[in-house]
């Protein structure tokens, strides 16, 4: 199930509310994984099992390496069995498929070698759960329940954020519902879910019409064109189902970790994973990088660390080439910018950083929306020297033109600056400010209902990750 | 500070009204949902290997999509927006820079076509002594690509012809229209929201094939045009869901002379219906207004003329030739026209109508490269049977010709 799916909307969404906020305070953890459960059960009852089985086995290592602790290397044995079963799951679940298809094998097309949906997410959770207790950063949780909910809540299982178990596990022991949380979480779900079905899925229009151009009308203004509209795509259909999990979880008493941060406006690849998905690096950082380097981030040891985590955040988003360059491109940029020009770039003004950023980000993507490394290179060459169209032709000049409302639009709401105007114009608390915020907010429902109905545009880039 | 916080308490409370309305509204049309939407959906079955797999769930996803209350509206507001956002295609239909709706030049059924050209090839063989012409008609994406949206990506239709008249060989006389085309590219030569050519558009065809069939146009009466309608909106705007953006007008040629027309019976061989016209002028009340020429697509028409000749056409054709063939009927006595996508009798019967004197494989290309019927008509079911055909045609047919032209019994008249 998707949050931008009918079912949801007018099934799930108003049941599982009301449900919750029926349901007695000691039982509502209990309520609360069942929905999950059956949110997930949307997508297979199959995928469903590795889940439960995997909260299980976790919280039973958890509680063993509790029990064990300071007791000689078997806490440390368990930690590293726990750990390595939970990789070996993701892998299996992750890349079996894809292996199939690779080696022609004709059980690649049955549903259960789908990737469960948001298993990459959950995995991560799990396994920083299994290494935080080893750490004595936490202590092994004793309810299973309240465990369960840590790792299934739905609003965050298919796609994060990630979130530290003791941060959790501290909001669920202090849980406050009050209509001020739910008015706010409603109405951030409700951006959520424009940011995905208007923008995003106008973005992929674009996206696809660029896509399609054959190579001989393709030109270097068109091939940059394809990654802006790519970056817009992907920023507001997955920054749009961050705000739609963050609005839930508001709604149901919680608060979540801000995912995505207006990436577009960093000034360095560092300030970029700050505000884009920095929960994910983050957890990289926790539990791969800093292991890796020590104390000595800036040596040789530092820079193989780097390469090996960015390594592994490719091969976390998937099983092909493109995306290990992807994550190479990024350590490399990552070491250059923290230990080699660092000073150098700190002194350049603003606007500049942000000019370079940019062209680094957009040559990122082209990695990330390419389907082989061939189809990278030739894309890269396009946006160098142009393709059969030069420099600019006709076709990237009508594709900014025929889609100007939309490219103003996707600008104007990358920035912070329509939401801070918004809420300055509707803060004073008049009928007419209640009246327009009402009108607003329902337009934009009903526009939502519209794309979602008419089926535009395909599912959240992470989904499959 | 007293005053920021009444400010932020009212936008505390403006937030909750909008929060309490959208819930309210949630709960409405979950419960609308319940009791209305589309009944006709039909709900999916559920099996244990459904559930466990989860296609149960994706398939209840589409059912409920699909009986939501409001889907037409809503899918229409959808439309809107992309439209606004700079969408320019839609189901293989494009929206022009002017006010026209262009569709996409068709990738060709390889094998189908390869299917077609032998059977018309056999055709030819067949009856060797009846001449074959086959005629492409270019679409208005082709001739008018400069309307396309710049990164609409078009296939060459030039090549497909010229493939296909490389692979039909020499024993049928392929009819060049391209090039006059695109010499009159910039007049009317297509309807805006039709996928059919114009009467101009047929007339310059008429002028091409008549060269190229020997046709003396000297002696045909002087044609002058006339608009019959002025609101046509047609299939293409229903098709890609544009609208009504534009409102094209129909045009039909006539003997400006009256007395110089030659008087014509068409029969509806579906339908065994008559008809003293070629125009059937009732369609023009209808969506489908193209319809008033030869009354719309039928498998077969028989129609017969009060030419002073003998010579008898057969023509296998798209709804392109409809607005065509009026033009033909000074030039023969008996035209049967085909539409082998509605026709199900075979080759062998439609040859036992009358003794043709040329066969005209009439199309856009669009329609011939994805066309599938035609070398189903032409299937030969008995071959000797045509052979005898061909060195001693059927005289039966002609029995009826000295009277059907002055037949009253027209079921139909327009």
């Amino acid at each position: 199930m998707t949050f931008d799916s009918l079912i949801f909307l007018f099934a799930f969404l108003p049941v599982s509310f009301i449900l919750y906020y029926v349901t007695p305070a000691r039982f509502k953890n209990l309520t609360l994984v069942l929905v999950s459960a059956l949110f997930y059960a949307w997508g297979g009852l199959a995928h469903t099992l590795i889940l439960f089985v995997s909260v299980v086995w976790n919280y039973a290592c958890g509680g063993m390496i509790g029990k064990y602790l300071g007791h000689g290397k078997r806490a440390k044995n368990i930690m590293m069995i726990a750990v390595g079963a939970d990789i070996i799951l993701l892998g299996v679940c992750r890349y079996a498929g894809q292996i199939l298809k690779m080696t022609g094998n004709g059980m690649a097309d049955s549903r259960y070698f789908l990737v469960p949906i948001g298993i990459s997410f959950f995995m991560l959770q799990n396994i920083a759960y299994i290494i935080d207790i080893y750490r004595e950063e936490i202590r092994p949780q004793k309810d299973i329940v309240k465990f369960a909910v840590m790792i299934v809540l739905y609003p965050k299982i298919i796609a994060g954020p990630l979130v530290s178990a003791d941060e959790f596990a501290k909001q669920l022991d202090k849980r406050k519902l009050s209509f001020g949380k739910i008015s706010d979480g409603v109405l951030l779900f409700l951006r959520g879910l424009s940011k995905k079905v208007i923008l995003g899925n106008g973005m992929e229009m674009v996206f696809e019409t660029v896509q399609a151009l054959p190579a001989k009308q393709m030109s270097a203004a068109g091939a940059w064109l394809l990654c802006i509209a790519f970056a817009f795509r992907i920023y507001f259909t997955f920054g749009g189902y961050c705000d739609m999990a963050m609005g839930l979880s508001k709604m149901l008493g919680f608060e979540l970790p801000e995912n995505v941060n207006y990436p577009y406006l960093s000034t360095g690849i560092m300030d970029f994973w700050s505000r884009w998905m920095s929960t994910l690096w983050k957890w990289f950082c926790s539990y791969v990088y800093l292991p890796l380097c020590g104390g000595n981030p800036g040596g040789t040891m530092g820079f193989l660390s780097l390469l090996v985590t960015w390594f592994l955040i490719g091969l976390w988003h998937g099983m092909n080439g493109t995306f290990i360059i992807w994550g190479i491109y990024f350590a490399v940029l990552l070491y250059l910018e923290g230990f080699v020009l660092g000073e150098g770039l700190a002194k350049l003004p603003k606007g500049v950083r942000w000019f370079f950023t940019m062209v680094l980000l957009m040559t990122s993507w082209v990695f990330f929306f390419s389907s082989s490394i061939g189809e990278a290179f030739s894309q890269l060459r396009y946006m160098i020297i142009g393709g059969g169209g030069g420099f600019v032709n006709a076709e990237a000049v009508s594709v900014l033109m025929d889609h100007g409302i939309l490219w103003i639009l996707a600008v104007f709401f990358s920035t912070p600056l329509f939401h801070r105007l918004y809420e300055w114009v509707i803060q004073g608390g008049r009928r007419w400010q209640v009246v327009l915020n009402c009108i607003v907010y329902i337009m934009l429902f009903v526009l939502c209902l519209a794309g979602i109905v008419s089926g535009s545009g395909s599912g959240f880039l992470y989904f499959s990750s | 500070m007293e005053q920021s916080q009444k400010r932020k308490k009212k936008k505390v409370y403006t937030k909750q009204i909008a929060a309490l309305v959208f819930l309210g509204l949630l709960i409405l049309l979950s419960f609308f949902n319940l009791f209305l939407g589309r009944k006709s959906a039909v709900k999916p079955k559920m099996t244990a290997a459904a559930l466990l797999d989860g296609s149960y769930m994706e398939e209840y996803g589409d059912y409920l999509t699909e009986r939501f209350w409001g889907n037409g509206a809503l899918k229409g507001l959808d439309f809107s927006v992309r439209t606004m956002f700079g969408k320019r295609e839609s189901k293989g239909i494009y929206k022009s820079k002017g006010k026209s709706l262009l569709e996409e030049i068709a990738a060709p059924d390889e094998k189908a076509v390869e299917e077609n050209i032998s059977k018309i090839q056999g055709l030819a063989g067949t009856y060797y002594n009846i001449p074959v012409y086959f005629m492409l008609v270019p679409n208005a994406a082709n001739v008018q690509s400069e309307n396309l949206p710049a990164y609409a990506v078009s296939r060459d239709q030039k090549k497909q012809f010229d493939d296909i008249r490389e692979k039909l060989g020499a024993g049928i006389q392929w009819i060049e229209t391209n090039k006059t085309f695109m010499k009159h590219s910039d007049e009317e030569l297509y309807y805006h929201t039709d996928k059919n050519w114009t009467s101009l558009g047929a007339f310059y065809g008429y002028e091409i094939l008549a060269e190229a069939m020997g046709l003396d146009m000297s002696k045909a009466p002087e044609l002058t045009p006339y608009v019959v309608n002025n609101d046509f909106v047609g299939s293409l705007c229903r098709q890609s869901g544009y609208g009504k953006g534009y409102e094209d007008s129909i045009t039909v040629y006539m003997p400006k002379n009256k007395k110089d027309s030659v008087k014509t019976l068409m029969i509806n061989m579906d339908t065994n219906k008559k008809y003293a016209t070629l125009y059937d002028s009732t369609k023009l009340d209808k969506a489908d207004k193209y319809s008033l020429f030869l009354g719309g697509d039928a498998g077969m028409l028989d129609i017969k003329t009060t030419a002073d000749t003998t010579d008898r056409l057969l023509i296998f054709k798209d709804s392109y030739a409809n607005c065509l063939i009026p033009f033909l009927v000074p030039y023969y006595r008996e035209i049967v026209a085909v539409d082998a996508s509605l026709y199900e009798g075979n080759i062998q019967e439609i040859m036992q109508k009358a003794k043709f004197t040329s066969i005209l494989f009439l199309y856009n290309g669009n329609s011939f490269v994805t066309d599938t019927d035609i070398s189903r008509v032409l299937e030969m079911p008995d071959m000797a049977g045509a052979q005898e055909n061909s060195a001693e045609p059927k005289e039966a047919v002609s029995d009826t010709e000295d009277t059907d032209s002055q037949d009253g019994e027209t079921d139909d008249e327009t």
